[in-house]
C-alpha cells in the first residue's frame, strides 16, 4: 500500500495537467496530425515518398503556426477509430474530413474548429447501369465506408422516399470502393470530391459516372479536444488566416513583398507587421506569415491539390466569387 | 511407428506393380477412391498451375509487363518486394533491419545445436532485446529515429512474433504457476485472468490496446501505438500459453514434488531445477504449435492500422496503376507462401526438438 | 500459516487499489472530455441500416435492435462454420487415416496447406478473389429456375406466407426424432429388439415438415427470387460476405479438426479393433460401436478449443463487409455514440459469455461420453 500510496500524486497531478496541448506539442517537438491514407486530393503520398495533399496542408499549417517549420508526425488512422484516438490523447488534432455534426460536437467531447471544405455526399455508379439520379438506385446495393455521418444520411434519404437499399459497410473507403470495383455493390458512396480523387487514376474511369446530384451536406472541419479552449483557437485562426490571406490578396508568392511593404492596417495585423496577434494565442507574432509562406493561402491549396483533378471551387470559393468561404475579420 | 515390410522379391517393374495393387486398386472400392480422388488432385491443381506458372508473366517489374490482369502477374511481387519486406521503413537505414536480424540468428544459432544453462539463454535474450531497440529504433549517435509508425511488412511480422513469444513464455509461466499456487486467491486471480482472455478474441481486444487504452491513463502519459498492440497479444499469447504449461506440469508425478520436498529443496529450487526440465518437454508441441499460432495471427495487426506482410500486399494492390484481379490474387498466395514456408519450417522443427530433448 | 492470509490480503489490496486507480483515472477522462457514461444509447434511434437481418430491423429500429442483429448474426455465422468445419474435418481425417495412398496424400496436403496460412488471409482470397470471379446477375448460375449464384449471393426459394409454421415443424421434427431414439433405445434394452433407429429418425425429420407442408397446402406460398433491376430479389439469400466466411472458417479450422480426428482414431488401441473383428461383428458395427465412441473420448477435448477458436475467428467478418457483433458494434455504433468504454465491455462480454457456453456445453458432452465407459 505504502508503494501505491507514493504513486498516487503522481497520477493526480498528471491527470490533472493534461489540458496544455500547445505546451504538450511544443515539449514534444512534433504535432501529431491524424491522416486518412492514400486518398489523392487529400492525403497521398508522392513519388519521392513524402505526405502531399489537402489534409496533409492542414497538418503543415498548424505545424508552422506553432514551430514556424514543418513538424509533424502523419498518424495513420481508419475513420472508425479516430473519435476515441483523438478523444483520448493519440492525434492532436484530426483534420481528415470529419462533418461537423450536431450529436459530435455536443456528445464526443471533441469540438469543430471551423468549416475548411464545403462537401456533399455524392455517388458512384457504373455508366452501363442507366443510373441518372440518385432515386434510380432503389434496390441497389450500395458500398460504404463505416463509422461516418455518411451511413445516416444514406439511410434517411432513402427512408424519407420510401426507397429500399442494400447497405455494405466497409471498415474503410479502399475495401468499398475495392468491392465496388469488382461488381460486388452497384454503387459507391462517399463524400463526392475524395470519391473524385479517389477513382480520378482508374484505368478504367470512363467507365464510371458520378452522380451530379448530392443528397446531405458535409460541412468539413478539423477536430481537436474540448478540454482545450486555447488549441482550438489556434487552429481555427490559423485555418481562418489561409481564407484571410486570400481575401486581402496574399498569397505565397508574394507573402514576403506584402509584409514588408503593405499598408493595409488588417495585412500587417495578420503578417505581425503591427499588433501582438500571435502572442494572444501563445503564439509567436508571425504565425499567419509562417502558414502563408509555408502552406499559402486557400487558393494555393487549392490549386496545388484539386486543380489537377479537375475539381472546380464551387461552394468552396470566398463569398466575394459567390462561395461560402468568409474570413473572420484580423481586428 | 510404421513397420517396413519385408522386401519383397521381383524386378522393379513388378515390384512397383505389386505397390500400386497394395496401395491404390486392392478393391473396387478403392479403386474408385483412388479415381476420384484423381479427379479431385487434377481439378484444383490444373487451373492453379495454369494461373500460377504457365500462363503467368514473370519478367519485368513495371504494370506494363503485366498487359494481361487474367493470370498471376509475378512483376508486380517483384516492384514491390522490397515493401513486402522491409515496410516504410526509409531505404537509406534498411541495413539497420539486416544486422538485426543477422545479429539475432547468429545469437539464436547455438540454440539449434546444444543446450545452454538458462542464466545465458535469459542473458542473451535481454541483451538482444535492448540492442534491436536501440538498432530498430535509432535516434542516437546521428543514426535517425525511424518511429515505429513506419515499420511494416514482412520485418513487423518477425518483431510481432519474436517479441510476443519472448515475453509470453516467462509471463504464462508464472500464470500456471500462480494456478497452481498454494494460495486460493492467487489461483482464483489466476485462472480468472486466464480464462477472461482465452475466450475473447485477438480483434476485439487489439482494439482495446488501440483505441482505449490511452482513456485508462492518466492524460498526457503516453505509450507507443504498436507496442500497446504487442502487449496486448503478449497477454492473449501467455493465457494460451498457461495452459499449455498447467497440462505439463500436471504431467509430472507428484512422487516428484514430494522428493524434492524431501531433500530439503524450496518451492523454486523445487520448480526450476525438478519440475521444470520435466515439463517443457511435454509442453514443448504446444508450445510451437501455439507460436505458430501467434505468427499467423499476426495478420490481424492490419485491421487495426498495422501493416504486416499481408496488410502490405493489401495497400501495394490496390495502388490504380497495379489494379487487376490477377495482381491481388499473385500478392495473396506471394504471402501464404511466405506464411506456409514458416509454419510448415517450424512445424518441422518442433518435431526435431521433440525428439532430441524428449527424456531419455 | 497466518503469514500466508497476510500476503493474500496485501495482493488484494494492491489489486483493488490498481483497478479502482483505473476507474478512476478513465472517469476523470471521460468528464474531462465530456463523454456521455451509461447505456441510455441503447434504446436511441439507430439511424442506419444493416445488410443481413435475420429478424425484423430498419433504421428507424434502437440501436439495442441492431446490436441484437448483430448478435444473430455472429451466432448464424458460428454455427454454419462449426456445422461444416466438423464435417470437412470428419472427411478430411478419414481420408487420412485410409489405406489408399492417394487419398492419404491429398488429405495430408490438404492439412499441411491450410493449417499454415492465417485464416484472415484465406477469408481476403475467398471474398476478394474467389468471389468476384462469380458472374454478375444476368448471368448467374441457376438450379431448375430455382436457386441462383452470382456476385451477389446465393439466392434461393423461401416460404413467403406460413413460414413460421413451416419453421416450427422443422424443429419439432428434429425434437421428435431425439424423443424417439430415447424410446426406441430403452425398448432395446428391454426387449432386445425395436424399431431401425435411423430410418426412424430421418422419417420424423422429414417426415413431419412434409405433412406439415401438405397440411398447410395453399397457404403456404413459396416466394422465387425473380431477377430485379439490380440484382435478384426476394426468397433467401446468402450473402457473399457469409459465405466468404463461412467457407474460409470451416476450411482453415476443418484442418486442425481432421488432425484431432486422425489423432483420435489413432489413439484407439489396435487390439481394440481386432477382438471387435475376431469376434465377427461386420466392418459397420466395428467402426460405430467400438471405434468411434473410443476415439470420440479424446477427440472431445481438444475438439472444444477449436469450436471456442472459431467462434472466436467470426471476430475477423469485420475485415469484409458482413455485419456481425464486432463491426456493428466497434464500427458503426462507437462512433455514432462516442461511448468506446461501454461498447467495448458490451463486445468483449458478448464473446466471453458465449466462449463460456460453448466450453460449458462440450465439457457437459465430455461427461456424458465419459460416462458410458466400463
Amino acid at each position: 500500500m505504502r508503494i501505491l500510496g507514493l504513486f498516487m500524486p503522481l497520477f493526480l497531478a498528471a491527470a490533472g495537467a493534461g489540458a496544455d496541448t500547445l505546451a504538450e506539442v511544443r515539449a514534444r517537438g512534433f504535432l501529431r496530425c491524424g491522416v486518412i491514407e492514400g486518398s489523392p486530393g487529400f492525403s497521398t503520398i508522392n513519388e519521392a515518398g513524402e505526405r502531399v495533399g489537402f489534409d496533409i496542408d492542414h497538418c503543415k499549417t498548424i505545424s508552422a503556426a506553432v514551430f514556424g517549420k514543418v513538424s509533424v508526425q502523419y498518424v495513420p488512422i481508419t475513420p472508425h477509430t479516430v473519435f476515441t484516438l483523438l478523444a483520448s490523447g493519440g492525434l492532436d488534432i484530426f483534420p481528415g474530413g470529419a462533418t461537423w455534426t450536431f450529436t459530435r460536437d455536443a456528445a464526443l467531447g471533441l469540438d469543430f474548429t471551423g468549416v475548411y471544405m464545403f462537401a456533399g455526399q455524392g455517388f458512384v455508379v457504373r455508366r452501363d447501369a442507366n443510373v441518372k439520379r440518385v432515386a434510380d438506385l432503389d434496390g441497389a446495393t450500395i458500398c460504404i465506408a463505416q463509422g461516418t455521418t455518411l451511413e445516416q444520411n444514406l439511410a434517411d434519404w432513402f427512408d424519407a422516399r420510401g426507397l429500399n437499399y442494400v447497405a455494405l459497410t466497409f471498415a474503410d473507403v479502399d475495401k468499398g470502393l475495392q468491392a465496388y470495383q469488382s461488381k460486388r455493390c452497384d454503387a459507391f458512396t462517399n463524400e463526392r470530391s475524395s470519391t473524385a480523387g479517389r477513382i480520378s487514376n482508374w484505368p478504367d474511369r470512363d467507365r464510371h459516372v458520378i452522380l451530379d446530384e448530392v443528397i446531405s451536406k458535409e460541412p468539413m472541419a478539423a477536430l481537436v479536444r474540448q478540454d482545450d479552449a486555447r488549441w482550438r483557437d489556434i487552429a481555427r485562426w490559423s485555418f481562418n488566416a489561409r481564407i484571410a490571406a486570400e481575401e486581402l490578396g496574399i498569397n505565397q508568392a508574394n507573402v514576403e513583398r506584402m509584409r514588408a511593404s503593405s499598408q493595409d492596417a488588417e495585412v500587417q495585423r495578420l503578417l505581425g507587421v503591427q499588433g501582438n496577434f500571435g502572442r494572444a494565442l501563445g503564439l509567436s507574432d508571425d504565425w499567419a506569415y509562417q502558414i502563408i509562406l509555408i502552406v499559402g493561402n486557400y487558393a494555393d491549396m487549392w490549386e496545388r491539390h484539386f486543380a489537377p483533378l479537375g475539381l472546380s471551387r464551387g461552394l468552396n470559393a470566398t463569398w466575394k466569387d459567390g462561395g461560402l468561404h468568409s474570413a473572420l475579420p484580423f481586428r | 511407428m510404421i513397420r517396413k515390410p519385408p522386401a519383397p522379391a521381383g524386378s522393379g517393374i513388378q515390384r512397383a506393380g505389386r505397390w500400386l495393387k497394395r496401395n491404390l486398386f486392392s478393391s473396387p472400392l478403392n479403386t474408385a477412391l483412388t479415381a476420384i480422388a484423381a479427379a479431385v488432385a487434377v481439378a484444383v491443381l490444373a487451373p492453379l498451375i495454369d494461373f500460377l506458372v504457365t500462363d503467368a508473366q514473370w519478367r519485368g517489374s513495371t504494370p506494363a509487363d503485366c498487359p494481361d490482369k487474367g493470370a498471376a502477374c509475378w512483376p508486380f511481387v517483384w516492384a514491390r518486394m522490397d515493401q513486402f519486406i522491409y515496410g516504410l521503413y526509409p531505404v537509406a537505414e534498411r541495413w539497420r533491419l539486416n544486422l538485426g536480424v543477422a545479429l539475432g540468428l547468429a545469437l539464436a544459432a547455438p540454440l539449434f545445436f546444444s543446450r545452454l544453462p538458462a542464466w545465458y539463454l535469459a542473458a542473451l535474450v535481454a541483451g538482444y532485446i535492448a540492442i534491436a531497440k536501440l538498432l530498430f529504433l535509432g535516434g542516437w549517435f546521428g543514426i535517425p529515429h525511424v518511429p515505429t509508425a513506419q515499420w511494416g511488412g514482412f520485418f513487423l511480422t518477425i518483431v510481432a512474433a519474436v517479441f510476443v513469444l519472448l515475453t509470453s513464455l516467462p509471463v504464462g509461466l508464472m500464470l500456471a504457476l500462480g494456478r497452481r499456487s498454494a494460495s486460493p486467491l492467487i489461483r482464483a486471480l489466476s485462472a480468472t485472468w486466464i480464462e477472461w482472455w482465452r475466450s475473447v478474441p485477438a480483434l476485439v481486444v487489439l482494439f482495446v490496446a488501440i483505441v482505449m487504452f490511452p482513456l485508462f491513463m492518466p492524460a498526457g502519459w503516453e505509450v507507443d501505438k504498436l507496442l500497446r498492440a504487442l502487449v496486448a497479444l503478449t497477454v492473449l499469447m501467455s493465457s494460451y500459453l498457461a495452459e499449455v504449461f498447467r497440462g505439463a506440469l500436471q504431467a509430472v508425478p507428484a512422487g516428484q514434488y514430494e522428493a524434492a520436498r524431501a531433500l530439503g529443496l524450496n518451492y523454486w529450487q523445487t520448480t526450476f531445477r525438478v519440475v521444470l526440465p520435466q515439463a517443457v518437454p511435454v509442453a514443448l508441441p504446444q508450445i510451437t504449435s501455439n507460436f505458430i499460432g501467434l505468427f499467423k495471427e499476426t495478420t490481424v495487426l492490419l485491421i487495426i492500422g498495422l501493416f504486416d506482410l499481408l496488410g502490405m500486399v493489401q495497400t501495394a494492390a490496390s495502388d490504380p496503376a497495379w489494379l487487376g484481379p490477377g495482381t491481388l490474387s499473385t500478392g495473396y498466395f506471394f504471402a501464404a507462401l511466405f506464411f506456409w514456408t514458416f509454419c510448415f519450417g517450424f512445424s518441422r522443427y518442433s518435431a526435431y526438438l521433440e525428439r532430441r530433448v524428449a527424456v531419455p | 500459516m497466518r503469514r500466508d492470509w497476510i500476503y493474500q490480503l496485501l495482493i488484494l489490496a494492491a489489486l483493488g487499489g490498481l483497478v479502482w486507480l483505473i476507474v478512476v483515472t478513465t472517469q476523470g477522462n471521460l468528464e474531462r472530455l465530456g463523454v456521455d457514461s451509461g447505456i441510455d444509447f441503447l434504446f436511441r434511434r439507430a439511424g442506419f441500416e444493416i445488410s443481413q437481418k435475420l429478424i425484423p430491423y430498419s433504421a428507424h429500429s434502437s440501436i439495442a435492435m441492431a446490436f441484437l442483429v448483430a448478435l444473430l448474426n455472429t451466432l448464424v455465422l458460428a454455427l454454419a462454420a462449426i456445422v461444416c468445419a466438423t464435417a470437412l474435418g470428419i472427411g478430411i481425417g478419414a481420408a487420412r487415416l485410409s489405406s489408399n495412398w492417394l487419398v492419404a496424400r491429398l488429405g495430408t496436403v490438404y492439412v499441411e496447406t491450410f493449417r499454415n496460412v492465417p485464416a484472415l488471409l484465406q477469408i481476403f482470397f475467398w471474398y476478394f478473389v474467389v468471389l468476384s470471379t462469380l458472374p454478375e446477375s444476368g448471368h448467374s448460375y441457376r438450379w431448375f429456375g430455382l436457386a441462383f449464384l452470382n456476385n451477389r449471393g446465393l439466392f434461393f426459394p423461401a416460404p413467403d406466407a406460413g413460414g413460421a409454421w413451416l419453421a416450427l415443424s422443422i424443429a419439432g421434427g428434429i425434437v421428435a426424432a431425439f424423443a424417439l431414439r430415447r424410446v426406441i433405445l430403452r425398448s432395446r434394452e428391454r426387449t432386445g429388439r425395436g424399431w431401425p433407429l435411423l430410418p426412424t429418425m430421418l422419417g420424423a425429420v422429414v417426415g413431419i415438415p412434409a405433412l406439415t407442408a401438405l397440411a398447410l397446402g395453399d397457404s403456404l406460398v413459396w416466394e422465387i427470387p425473380r431477377l430485379g433491376r439490380f440484382s435478384y430479389e426476394g426468397g433467401f439469400v446468402l450473402m457473399p460476405e457469409f459465405l466468404a466466411l463461412v467457407v474460409g472458417l470451416s476450411v482453415y479450422h476443418g484442418s486442425y479438426i481432421a488432425e484431432i480426428v486422425r489423432s483420435g482414431f489413432k489413439a484407439v488401441a489396435p487390439g481394440q479393433r481386432e477382438a471387435a473383428q475376431a469376434l465377427g461383428l461386420s466392418a459397420g458395427v466395428v467402426f460405430r460401436q467400438v471405434l468411434f465412441p473410443q476415439a470420440l473420448r479424446s477427440i472431445v477435448p481438444p475438439l472444444t478449443t477449436v469450436y471456442m477458436n472459431l467462434f472466436k475467428g467470426t471476430s475477423l467478418a469485420a475485415a469484409i463487409a458482413y455485419p456481425e457483433v464486432v463491426s456493428v458494434l466497434v464500427g458503426t455504433v462507437n462512433n455514432l455514440v462516442g461511448q468506446p468504454v461501454v461498447i467495448m465491455a458490451l463486445t468483449l462480454l458478448v464473446y466471453v459469455a458465449f466462449s463460456l457456453a460453448i466450453a460449458a456445453f462440450m465439457n457437459w458432452y465430455n461427461r456424458r461420453i465419459a460416462l458410458t465407459e466400463r
